[in-house]
């Protein structure tokens, strides 16, 4: 991929004297149902080969605004105030016929889950003929060699190949880069990103944005990146916009707007970006006992023909006081790796001691007993799945006292409730009734409560929006500081574990490729892949460097 | 019970096909003994419209229509209710445990089920009761068994959705026993599937009774029920042509009050109220695709 996509050697620096011609002016649009405003008198121009950048949490209004701009507002939905005019076009008020002219063929969009924007059924040869059908101007036999063409320059190597293959069959990252295809099929002047990147890799999401500065450049596309992540946009935005419950707070040329916010929201985000969860300086001692302690294991999954190797030999060990942050990519082996840790999967060789004992051949009755110790326990993604909708709080946090027959229980439940912060009269709700954040914290407190030495924490944090995400990450330190735990601390952002992690492992396609002390990983990687990981997260501080 | 009474108080259909069933549960439990006249009681007024006398007027022997409607309505009812029950014991449990019993039981039930939804109901029905000598339990029975299958695939396919649940794998990591993990997390969960399919079987059962009934199979002829009235009606129709319309409109009430509760239930599972108030485009859309 690497000519294709290569990495812009300098930005497209747009003078901020000289503002190119405006295209999207969305000017004072206020949105809402017929009893609720949702978003209010909002404005922002995008200019001719302009990227501008609106960054907010989810409920902002940017999803919406972009909405408005496609006409494609949801149900009951509609602008109540205000237009929105694409050049000399007034987009306000398109009837449904209209709209087919401007959507595909002078704005496209790409949003967060490609899967549910491209048909299952069709090929993607079929669904770039689509809009290159609809857009017009192309001569039926030139549909295939133009097709071939789009993909190619979306970074797609085997253009012919993806031509005829459908969806299911394609990864993540190669179906973002065939809905962006679709997207630009008809030379839009306008493309919309919303959340494009969200739900890639790391190191895919840098590829995608390349290719969008790319775009722009060489067919002075104006680009609209919505995004929650600050970071993310700030790097590859002239202009950022910040959207706060319905309302721009602020906008300005973006180096301008982070190195000095005004607005005190603002502030708080690029706070939030920047990390303020710093890991405590109590380094665990060499000398503290070792909780975790993985010897070459072997993972294989699935059966018969489809059975393939996940983990390969992979050593891993976590300490008592130690938080040890475990990074790779999609299908790497991360999860696989906690799964068989706690028991879920099984290793056909290899050694897995949990506080010195051999767990890795447990089975059954005595796989139960072992899990009914507590000694080692599982923090999951979304709390929200991880809690039974029908317990309440407190209830799904006595859980495994209850089926390990414990008798303490009310006491016990109370006092993990205020390690983990959490006010006790919360414990007599249900899950519905509690925010993001107080449900990870339920679910963190239902591990602690059988008192366990290891836990593992899958991307505990990345379900949560940015207040919520540091408080948890700031009560894991707190964690491996006050009680005698050691934590394995799963994730694919870079930025989460180097604040937090004393020593990170880098997994890739199931082989640990490095492991050693945070800071030493960051000054000097040693695997190719840890370079490129570290090269492709979005960071603030070398945007105000 | 909670989510009865929160669908009572949230749902006016629900209201309204809750009150009719109530209406059809007294009549079932009291209403031999409402009836005004013998049901059997055969008289020389025959196939006469509604009077003060005979508020639903005679039939073609000169008996009472309202009495055999009333008294009738245990058999009819009944007979749809045993052959539900006797659907969701054969049907949820074994469901759930297909889940749960290893490959080989996971199998077999699998190809049981299949073969079973291979068979029509009201056929199988006929012949069970023929070799069987006749009798309405037989009869609903073996439709219980028929429809198994649907009660069967709807309890494996929530069960299977359960399976890998967050909270069901958190439970399992604490060391359950598959006993409790089904008891505690899983069944609450099956049973609002369950219980929509039962409100929604139980119409197609009081429709079969009838068919049955209609056909005279299963009850003996003088015995009054719905649709042996609406048969033998049927048969008069140039001389009383209102004469069906009092039990056909008791099955429509009963069959169509169940299947708005059956909707009811649904809609008032937690993950559909949220959708609903969070996308209403997407349930509607939904709904479409149905």
């Amino acid at each position: 991929m690497s000519t294709l996509i290569e990495a812009p050697a300098t930005r497209l620096e747009t003078p901020t004297e000289v503002r190119p011609e405006t295209l999207l002016q969305i000017d004072n649009v206020s949105i809402g149902t017929a009893d609720q405003t949702l978003v209010h008198e909002v404005s922002l121009d995008v200019g001719r080969g302009e990227i501008v950048g609106i960054v907010g949490e989810s409920g902002s209004g940017k999803t919406l605004t972009c909405r408005a701009a496609l006409g494609l507002l949801p149900g009951a939905t509609a602008v109540t105030g205000g237009r929105i005019t694409l050049g000399a076009l007034e987009l306000t008020g398109l009837t449904d016929k209209q709209w087919l002219d401007v959507r595909g063929r002078r704005i496209g969009a790409v949003f967060q889950d490609p899967a549910s924007y491209l048909n299952p059924s069709l090929t993607i040869g079929r669904q770039i003929a689509e809009v290159l059908v609809h857009t017009g101007n192309v001569d039926r036999k030139e549909i295939k060699d133009r097709s071939i063409d789009l993909l190619q320059s979306v970074g797609l190597r085997d253009a012919e190949r993806v031509l005829r293959q459908h969806p299911f069959e394609l990864s993540g990252g190669m179906l973002q880069r065939s809905l962006l295809a679709v997207a630009i099929a008809g030379s839009p002047e306008l493309l919309i990103a919303d959340e494009a990147t969200t739900a890639l890799d790391v190191t895919v999401q840098a590829e995608v944005l390349d290719l969008l500065e790319r775009l722009r450049i060489e067919k002075n596309m104006s680009i609209l990146l919505v995004s929650h992540d600050l970071a993310l946009v700030a790097e590859r935005t002239d202009r950022v916009a910040v959207f706060s419950d319905g309302r721009k707070v602020e906008e300005g040329p973006t180096r301008q707007l982070v190195a000095d916010p005004r607005h005190d929201y603002t502030r708080e985000l690029i706070g939030h970006a920047r990390n303020v969860v710093r890991r405590s300086d109590a380094v665990a001692r060499d000398d503290a006992p070792t909780v975790l302690d993985v010897r070459r294991i072997n993972v294989s999954l699935g059966r018969g023909r489809k059975r393939h190797q996940v983990l390969h030999e992979v050593d891993l060990a976590v300490r008592t006081g130690e938080i040890v942050g475990l990074i790779g990519e999609t299908g790497s082996g991360k999860t696989t790796l906690a799964r068989t840790v706690l028991g879920l999967a099984h290793p056909s060789t290899g050694e897995i001691g949990v506080g010195g004992m051999d767990v890795s051949g447990l089975k059954g009755r005595r796989l139960r007993a072992w899990r009914r110790t507590g000694a080692a326990q599982y923090v999951f993604q979304d709390p929200l799945r991880a809690l039974d909708p029908d317990l309440t709080a407190g209830e799904s946090i006595a859980e495994p006292l209850a089926i390990a027959g414990a008798s303490d229980i009310a006491v016990r439940v109370g006092d993990v409730l205020d390690a983990v912060k959490l006010d006790r009269d919360l414990a007599g709700r249900t899950p519905a009734e509690l925010s993001g954040g107080q449900r990870q914290r339920v679910c963190v407190a239902r591990a602690l409560i059988t008192g366990p030495s290891l836990l593992i924490c899958d991307e505990p944090a990345s379900a949560l929006d940015a207040t919520n995400r540091n408080h948890i990450l700031a009560l894991l330190d707190e964690l491996r500081r006050t009680r005698e735990i050691g934590i394995l601390l799963i994730s694919h952002d870079l930025g989460t574990l180097q604040g937090l992690a004393d020593r990170i492992a880098v997994l890739y396609r199931g082989r640990v490729v490095e492991t050693g002390p945070t800071d030493e990983l960051f000054t000097t990687p040693t695997h190719e892949y840890t370079r490129r990981l570290l090269a492709s997260t979005p960071d603030l501080e070398g945007i105000l460097a | 019970m909670n989510r009865i009474r929160h669908i009572i108080r949230t749902n006016r259909t629900a209201r309204i096909a809750l009150i009719v069933l109530a209406v059809v549960a007294v009549l079932v439990a009291f209403g031999g003994w409402l009836a005004p006249y013998d049901p059997l009681k055969q008289g020389d007024a025959i196939l006469q419209g509604p009077s003060g006398s005979h508020w639903l007027g005679t039939d073609n022997l000169g008996r009472d229509t309202l009495s055999r409607l009333l008294a009738g309505s245990r058999l009819s009812v009944l007979g749809a209710v045993e052959a539900t029950a006797v659907g969701v014991v054969l049907g949820a449990i074994p469901g759930l445990l297909s889940v749960y019993i290893g490959r080989t039981g996971e199998w077999l039930l699998l190809r049981l089920m299949d073969a079973l939804l291979a068979l029509p109901f009201i056929i199988v029905a006929i012949a069970v009761t023929g070799v069987t000598g006749g009798g309405l339990h037989p009869a609903m029975v073996t439709v219980g068994v028929l429809f198994a299958p649907t009660f069967f695939r709807i309890s494996r396919s929530a069960t299977l959705g359960l399976r890998h649940a967050g909270y069901v794998e958190a439970a399992e990591l604490f060391g359950s026993s598959t006993t409790r993990l089904v008891a505690r997390h899983v069944w609450r969960k099956v049973a609002t599937p369950i219980a929509v399919a039962a409100a929604n079987t139980t119409g197609a059962g009081l429709l079969i009774v009838s068919s049955l009934m209609f056909l005279g199979i299963g009850v003996a002829p003088p015995a009054p029920t719905w649709g042996g009235m609406l048969a033998t009606d049927l048969n008069y129709l140039t001389q009383a042509p209102l004469a069906p319309l009092a039990p056909a409109l008791l099955i429509m009430a009963t069959v169509g009050a169940l299947n708005l509760l059956a909707d009811a239930i649904r809609e008032d599972t937690p993950a559909a109220r949220t959708a609903r108030v969070r996308t209403p485009w997407k349930e509607r859309a939904r709904v479409n695709a149905h």
